[in-house]
């Protein structure tokens, strides 16, 4: 069953204020948090947050494409995830 | 590093024999390369020790990402179930050059990592990508492991010739509420 | 013979009940529709006069999205997920359940038919 929409989507509320100030201040530090629950929403576009996923934080920079995902979604909790030769990292 | 760890890291690996195809000798190939049929696209690849080389050509794609193979000289099912679970690797330098800051995770895997003040700071244990960036993890010098994320504020450079790669230090995540 | 929403032609049946033959269209809506046309809910497809038939397939095609559109629809999301490369786009892409079932046992919906494991043999 999904959300009803008069709620609004969840985020927790620290959350935003963290982004607020991240946004405010330009420096584009990485905001470390333990909310895999939260929703991505608009205005996190552009800021990177460090999601915990119960062993280290994984680096989610976010891009428009993501809104409406929970942060959960970008920090599997599980290791393997194969392996690739020629893989190539771009450096965003 | 001793002398079989260079050779080691000048190849990587492009994938494994999985199991013969038919009786006229294809194996399928359970390809490492970002796309399937890439397994061949860098010339003749070799077994782990080097003692063997193939020539690869794709025959076909199978639906569960493995790519059938006639391999050259190897024309039985025998002889291609005596391949099974060989490793394939191709050396490095046959890779076409990465873009702009665009690497390889081949030769990021074990570079050491510093701070911009020249401080030690650990090495690339792997690169990852889970939909949030690409991103490094580090096999931090003070124990654990920390992440990066792998974007030009925070690794303003990456010199695959020297070995390192500089960081900002103030990105680096480590676990832990302190870090 | 009622031809709605492209090639969909249930007939002897209820109204609501033939409608709910059409990819994105249940009970629920079904009975919405026949209500907002104004037709009887125990009124049968042949029955239907051609009025209440174009009636029934002008409310679809202007109030809901049903078959290939929204097959295509559903079918755009889940790419978009895979994409991303997000969890949920992992798991559609192996074939594995999305929503954090167990895949130990059952998960054969999403797996397919069970596939023996070689050189398993009983004791």
């Amino acid at each position: 069953m999904a959300r009803s929409v008069w709620k609004g989507p969840f985020v927790d509320s620290y959350l935003l204020k963290k982004a607020e100030v991240a946004r405010a201040s330009g420096r584009n530090d990485v905001i470390k948090t333990w909310s895999r629950r939260s929703t991505i929403l608009p205005q996190f576009v552009g800021l990177t947050f460090g999601v915990y996923n119960g062993h280290k934080f994984i680096p989610v920079l976010v891009t428009e494409n993501m809104v409406g995902q929970k942060f959960g979604e970008f920090s599997p909790t599980r290791s393997y995830f194969g392996h690739q030769a020629d893989r190539k990292a771009r450096r965003g | 590093m001793s002398d079989t760890d260079q050779e080691q890291s000048k190849r990587v690996c492009v994938g494994v024999v999985t199991g013969a195809h038919g009786l006229k000798g294809l194996v399928r190939v359970r390809p490492y390369t970002d796309v399937p049929e890439d397994v061949g696209a860098y010339g003749p690849v070799e077994s782990e020790d080097g003692s063997r080389s193939f020539e690869l050509e794709i025959r076909n794609r199978t639906g569960k990402g493995q790519v059938l193979v006639y391999i050259k000289g190897i024309d039985d099912r025998t002889a291609a179930e005596g391949l099974k679970s060989t490793l394939l690797f191709v050396p490095r330098d046959r890779l076409p050059a990465a873009e702009d800051d665009e690497f390889y995770h081949a030769d990021l895997l074990g570079l050491s990592i510093v701070g911009q003040d020249g401080e030690t700071v650990g090495t690339v244990r792997s690169v990852e990508n889970f939909g949030g960036g690409d991103m490094l993890e580090i096999d931090d010098a003070r124990g654990g492991v920390a992440t990066i994320p792998f974007t030009l504020a925070a690794v303003p450079e990456v010199d695959i010739g020297a070995g390192r790669v500089v960081v900002d230090v103030s990105q680096i995540l480590r676990a832990g509420k302190d870090g | 013979m009622a031809r709605i929403a492209g090639i969909n032609i249930p007939t002897q049946k209820r109204l609501p009940i033939a409608l709910t033959y059409i990819h994105g269209i249940g009970p629920t809506k079904a009975e919405e529709i026949c209500e907002q046309c104004g037709i009887p809910l125990e009124r049968r497809v042949h029955e239907l006069t051609d009025d209440e038939v174009i009636r029934v397939r002008e409310t679809i095609d202007q109030n809901y999205q049903v078959e290939g559109d929204l097959r295509r629809e559903v079918a755009m999301n889940i790419k978009r997920y895979m994409d991303l490369g997000s969890y949920r786009g992992v798991r559609h892409r192996k074939g594995l359940p999305v929503n954090g079932q167990r895949t130990h046992t059952n998960a054969r919906t999403r797996k397919g038919k069970a596939r023996p494991i070689a050189g398993k043999k009983k004791a």
